[in-house]
């Protein structure tokens, strides 16, 4: 048998595309390095578009049909990219399901919200609490806003890969991105709470 | 994350408010990976059970149409 023929074990100092051959002929080991190396972003954005109590159902669903459509990973766009545009896509589904929660019962954070806020030094009680306002007037944007604006600004993908992501065309990216900021800007001023945003 | 040329202040500013999310729920997902994989696991030996399954199926089908139609012929030519 040549060195060829036998089945290379997968290492984390594979790169994705070593990781999908070996994951698409039904390398869990693979596919576990895979999901390690891609969890965090694909939980964050799963949260960021669906919320932090499904974040984790939607993702575990969207890596799953990940796993199982490697096959037809065409390798056009980086890995990253062609997994975001899954999650984009289950999320977006998980929502069309989803009763809307009236924006009068979406509760503002306090600052007990952290579990860990009375053992944070004070600093970061404080950063915790301004992520979790602005996670909370993030989450009145329409969803295809929203997701626009994660992509990019949390993300900090290019437009490109967010026209992948979104199937949008790149001139409707940029459209969108400009609307969904103008969005939340006026959602932040219209609030006590200081974002130092200029006038 | 390099800014546009085109961005006003506001989109710069609210670029750096939502860069600081980008560092949120990094804990989330902890038990995520091992989920996924066991789950993919069991859905692997359900697809290739059902794959099996479905080749001895097909195949026993085949054999019977195949006997079926040797039976029809020689009705015919007797």
């Amino acid at each position: 048998m040549t060195t060829s023929l036998v089945k290379r074990r997968a290492t984390p100092a594979d790169s994705d595309e070593q990781l999908v051959t070996l994951a698409a002929g039904g390398d869990l080991e693979a596919f576990e390095l895979l999901v390690e190396r891609h969890r965090a972003q694909v939980v964050r954005v799963a949260a960021r578009i669906v919320g932090r109590e499904e974040a984790e159902d939607v993702a575990q669903d969207a890596l799953l049909r990940a796993f199982h459509r490697l096959d037809r990973f065409r390798r056009e766009a980086p890995f990253r990219v062609w997994l975001l545009r899954i999650v984009h896509n289950t999320a977006l589904n998980a929502l069309t399901r989803k009763v809307p929660t009236p924006v009068d019962e979406i509760p503002e954070p306090t600052e007990t919200d952290s579990a860990d806020a009375r053992r944070t030094p004070a600093r970061d009680l404080v950063d915790q609490e301004r992520r979790e306002r602005l996670a909370t007037k993030l989450a009145l944007l329409r969803p295809q806003h929203r997701s626009v604006l994660v992509l990019r600004d949390v993300e900090g993908m290019t437009y490109e890969e967010i026209s992948e992501v979104t199937e949008m065309p790149l001139g409707s990216v940029k459209g969108r991105l400009f609307r969904a900021r103008a969005e939340l800007a006026d959602l932040l001023r219209n609030n006590t709470y200081d974002w130092e945003l200029p006038s | 994350m390099s800014g546009d040329p085109d961005d006003t202040p506001t989109d710069h500013r609210m670029r750096e408010l939502l860069g600081e999310l980008e560092h949120d729920d990094s804990s989330t997902g902890s038990g995520l990976t091992e989920r996924v994989v066991q789950t993919a696991r069991w859905q692997m030996t359900v697809r290739r059970a059902v794959s099996g399954v479905g080749t001895i199926v097909g195949g026993l089908a085949q054999g019977a149409a195949v006997l079926l139609g040797l039976r029809r012929r020689r009705e015919i030519d007797k």
